[in-house]
């Protein structure tokens, strides 16, 4: 098999298995949910990160 | 090409794993003890996610020797991408459609193969901005007001 598609099943495994983790989790009822002070700290970090990362691949790649 | 027609089955099935992952009946909602500027977060959150996956597609593609995806394509998702994100940052009114508009652009300025490529993530991207849309008309009608008043304003 093409070594680089290896290295991306590879790459990319971890997030597909990941998916499929989320599709089969049942959310109980009974579990305490999150409050809004916690979905506006995971926000506003998935955020954060998320540009830190374009930020980080353009610094990389610069035009 | 030949690295195109092998990079088809990995992609085929994170695409599938994606399609149910995101949908609708797998996702679920928010949760309902939150109130409106936290369901906005939450949906923003999984908006956000599904444009991290289009975007880490793009560069872990790029990252492979040889690339998978040109650095000028990765460039036009990062790109994207980025500026997805900081409209959805900026305002809680207006950005679905303003994120949508620039996913049918990314998709306009690529060419057949990477549309190929790419089409099936940005696809998904856009069935998860709808879901959330029919998610958010659900909220609150006071809180819908707000936010339709908000985007007549903007």
């Amino acid at each position: 098999m093409n070594p680089a598609l290896l290295a991306l099943i590879e790459q990319e495994a971890p997030n597909v298995i990941g998916y499929f983790k989320m599709m089969f989790h049942k959310s109980n009822p009974n579990d305490p949910q999150p409050t809004d002070a916690e979905v506006e700290a995971a926000y506003h970090q998935v955020l954060t990160d998320s540009l830190q990362k374009d930020e980080a691949w353009k610094a990389a790649h610069p035009q | 090409m030949k690295t195109h027609s092998l990079f088809r089955p990995t992609m085929l099935a994170a695409a599938i794993a994606l399609a149910v992952a995101f949908s609708p009946s797998c996702a679920g909602n928010a949760p309902p003890n939150l109130g409106p500027h936290a369901t906005q977060s939450w949906y923003k959150t999984r908006v956000i996610k599904s444009l991290d996956v289009v975007r880490d597609i793009a560069i872990d593609a790029n990252a492979q020797t040889p690339p998978l995806i040109p650095t000028a394509t990765t460039r036009k998702v990062v790109n994207f991408h980025e500026s997805a994100l900081k409209i959805i940052g900026s305002t809680d009114a207006g950005w679905r459609g303003a994120v949508s508009t620039g996913l049918d652009e990314l998709m306009n300025s690529l060419t057949p193969a990477e549309k190929s490529q790419l089409g099936p993530y940005i696809a998904l991207v856009k069935t998860v901005l709808q879901e959330v849309g029919t998610e958010a008309a659900n909220l609150p009608p006071g809180y819908r007001f707000t936010l339709a008043l908000e985007e007549v304003r903007s």
